[in-house]
């Protein structure tokens, strides 16, 4: 039989929830030293006296539970900080981090820096100057935190730096390679693209643009077959005419 | 587990286990029940069940469930056609009838956005929502989903769409409930009920005087 876990208040965000018999929810929290960890919470659904407003997304928890084996029992709850202020499209921004964390976060990962990179994302979304930029910037910051960080400042084969006018091709896992000639191909860029967002400037349309490209092709390798949810509802919604 | 009854009772006993909160054991019970105790209770049952099942449609309109083709809700002619409330279910429905607050008309979602569920605007029925918007007469979206996060992301695409076509949307008030006192209300309600607070409405020789 797998140890008896038994944490106290730990910092954590839950990220997804669904119903669980008649009152009870099963919650999936992020949290600063044990990573991913889903839990029971018995009763939360009650009218009286249930935690279903302190068990949203995007507000800052602490967390009680004891676990054997993959499913623990949430002993207590309580909020940590005032909710991110999100609305409307940082919410589904919101959202889409929290798929990305539950789809590429290992279980048992106990990954401190993709949980700082998450609370970091949302306090750059509640202040909401890029919605994109902030998305970008995550998922660059979240892939180097779970090791599978992105090679920009050399290309692979000369290890030459990254050169601005130059031209690249990205290839997912490996890095950029150089391309001769004047290809538009989807997976080549400039080098002053590669640059931008190495350095987190994500500030112009171009180099916003071009590593919603990058982003998506180095994500690929770790989602596999199974397409984002999220990233489907967000298409359908701006196919419905909905402002986001 | 079963095992050892006889095999339309074990089918009974199976089929009542599709219901939500319902297992072997309370099924064994429910079963030995409507057939020990009440029959003719488990006639009318399976006679509702049947008959339910095959009539009950989602209203043309609104989406409410009802046997007709437009729920009476939408048919009737005594409702503000110009106000329309938005909810998640109809549960809320008949909730917000029995408060008698609202006489506009109502559009069922049957759930909330829930992008990592998979459920976006094709499953709540947004076109037909939006169809409504555009062409009826309606001056007034009011926006009752939950006050969840998942109920304020619906809310705000719901007005999105109703600001696309210059109808006004609204948002139901929340924050300490009736009876309520103050150091028992979690704190996020109650930033809420501070940020929304408003002005007490003094009565008319007051503010004349």
């Amino acid at each position: 039989m797998t140890e008896r876990e038994s944490v106290q208040l730990e910092d954590a965000f839950l990220l997804h929830q669904r119903a669980y018999r008649n009152t009870s929810q099963i919650i999936e929290c992020l949290t600063r030293d044990h990573g991913l960890v889903a839990l029971v919470a018995q009763g939360s659904r009650r009218p009286k006296g249930g935690q279903r407003a302190i068990l949203q997304p995007f507000l800052p928890l602490r967390i009680s539970w004891i676990r054997r084996g993959e499913l623990g029992r949430m002993i207590q709850v309580e909020p940590r900080a005032p909710a991110a202020e999100l609305d409307g499209r940082t919410l589904l921004a919101g959202f889409y981090l929290n798929e990305l964390v539950i789809r590429l976060l290992a279980r048992g990962d106990a990954n401190a820096a993709a949980y700082s990179c998450y609370s970091r994302a949302l306090v750059e979304l509640e202040a909401g100057i890029s919605t994109a930029a902030s998305v970008r910037l995550f998922e660059y910051r979240f892939l180097e935190a779970l090791g599978y960080g992105l090679n920009l400042n050399d290309e692979v084969e000369t290890d030459e730096p990254i050169r601005a006018d130059a031209r690249y091709r990205f290839e997912p896992e490996v890095g950029a390679r150089y391309v001769e000639g004047d290809t538009s191909e989807g997976d080549v860029f400039w080098g002053r693209e590669l640059i931008s967002l190495r350095d987190e400037d994500l500030g112009d349309e171009a180099s916003l643009r071009a590593a919603r490209r990058l982003l998506a092709r180095a994500l690929q390798p770790y989602l596999g077959d199974r397409p984002l949810r999220t990233r489907a509802v967000l298409k359908d919604l701006v196919a419905a005419g909905v402002e986001l | 587990m079963t095992q050892g009854y006889s095999p339309l009772l074990q089918r009974l006993i199976e089929a009542l286990q599709c219901l939500p909160g319902v297992g072997v054991k309370s099924a064994q019970r429910m079963v030995f029940h409507l057939l020990d105790k009440d029959r003719a209770g488990a006639e009318r049952l399976a006679m509702a069940l049947e008959e339910g099942s095959r009539l009950i449609q989602h209203c043309s309109l609104c989406r409410m469930l009802t046997e007709q083709e437009q729920c009476s809700l939408c048919s009737s002619e005594r409702r503000d056609k110009t106000q329309l409330c938005v909810v998640e279910s109809p549960a809320d429905v008949i909730a917000l009838e029995q408060s008698a607050a609202f006489r506009g008309r109502y559009f069922v979602l049957m759930g909330h956005i829930s992008p990592l569920d998979g459920i976006g605007p094709a499953e709540l029925g947004l076109e037909l929502l939006e169809q409504r918007i555009r062409d009826e007469d309606i001056k007034e979206i009011v926006l009752a989903t939950s006050v969840t996060v998942e109920g304020d992301a619906t809310a705000h695409i719901i007005a999105s769409l109703a600001g696309k076509h210059g109808v006004r949307a609204s948002r139901i008030a929340y924050g300490v409930p009736m009876g309520g006192e103050l150091e028992f209300i979690d704190s996020g309600t109650l930033s809420r009920a501070m940020s929304g607070r408003r002005d007490i409405e003094m009565s008319r020789s007051e503010g004349e005087a």
